[in-house]
């Protein structure tokens, strides 16, 4: 552990667990927003929104698809001034989160689809995603 | 979602009365905007006044919005608040549609 994060200890600031359905993820953002504004981070609000909107609806559509019904997990905490976003499903593997886009489609194609994971790699410092034991993991850092 | 038209002699302005375009709706508003551009030619415009949030689904359906315009048809947007305005920079589609301020000066841009 560096120096400079046994000074900022990881707080957490909300865990949740809830069904994974895009109905739901409004209510899930909803929440965040609010404990993020309470740390003190709310310049960061807007990007958590948008970034931890991409990550529920690929979890919903992706993981569990429509045969599935599961559960997500969100696990929010604070780092000094980073955010710590840990999201976590039980469903099929995301391939959408394991890769790496840094560009996005190029905007003439006007693509109807295909911006989620640029929209969560533009806005995180880091983006992480791995799979262990039927579990897909996904961890966000968010820097103010 | 609602969508309310204000039919103008130089454009048409599209309400969106809703404060979310995301995963949930945006197969409804692609509909309802396809039926509401059916009806007439000529230049949409967009209100996005009430529109706190959009994300890759909203954006997606904006894009197809677009996308099933006939010849003769325009889609411009206004009044992108804070979340939305992000959402189209960072995927550059500030770069596709013109982006006005508020409807109305949107209207007014296409009268000069």
């Amino acid at each position: 552990m560096s120096a400079a994060k046994a000074d900022a200890p990881s707080v957490v600031i909300l865990e949740l667990c809830l069904p994974a359905l895009d109905v739901v993820t409004p209510r899930i953002l909803s929440r965040v927003d609010t404990a993020v504004a309470r740390a003190g981070l709310k310049d960061l609000c807007d990007d958590v929104q948008i970034v931890l909107a991409e990550a529920l609806n690929n979890i919903a559509e992706h993981a569990y698809g429509r045969v599935a019904l599961g559960a997500v997990s969100v696990t929010v905490a604070r780092h000094g001034n980073d955010l710590c976003i840990d999201i976590a499903d039980w469903g099929r593997p995301i391939i959408e989160h394991a890769v790496h886009d840094a560009t996005g489609p190029a905007p003439e194609d006007l693509a109807e689809g295909g911006y989620g994971r640029f929209l969560i790699q533009a806005l995180s410092s880091e983006a992480r995603y791995s799979r262990s034991g039927g579990r897909n993991n996904l961890f966000l850092r968010l820097t103010a | 979602m609602e969508l309310i038209v204000d039919a103008l002699p130089t454009a048409t302005i599209i309400h969106v009365n809703a404060t979310r375009i995301d995963a949930p709706v945006a197969l409804q508003f692609k509909e309802g905007m396809r039926t509401l551009t059916a009806r007439t030619d000529g230049r949409f415009i967009l209100d996005l006044e009430q529109v706190d949030f959009i994300d890759s689904s909203g954006l997606g359906a904006v894009v197809a919005s677009m996308k099933q315009l006939r010849p003769g048809q325009t889609l411009e947007l206004a009044a992108l608040q804070p979340i939305v305005e992000k959402v189209f920079r960072l995927t550059r589609m500030d770069t596709i549609f013109k982006i006005h301020d508020t409807a109305d000066q949107g209207v007014v841009s296409g009268e000069g």
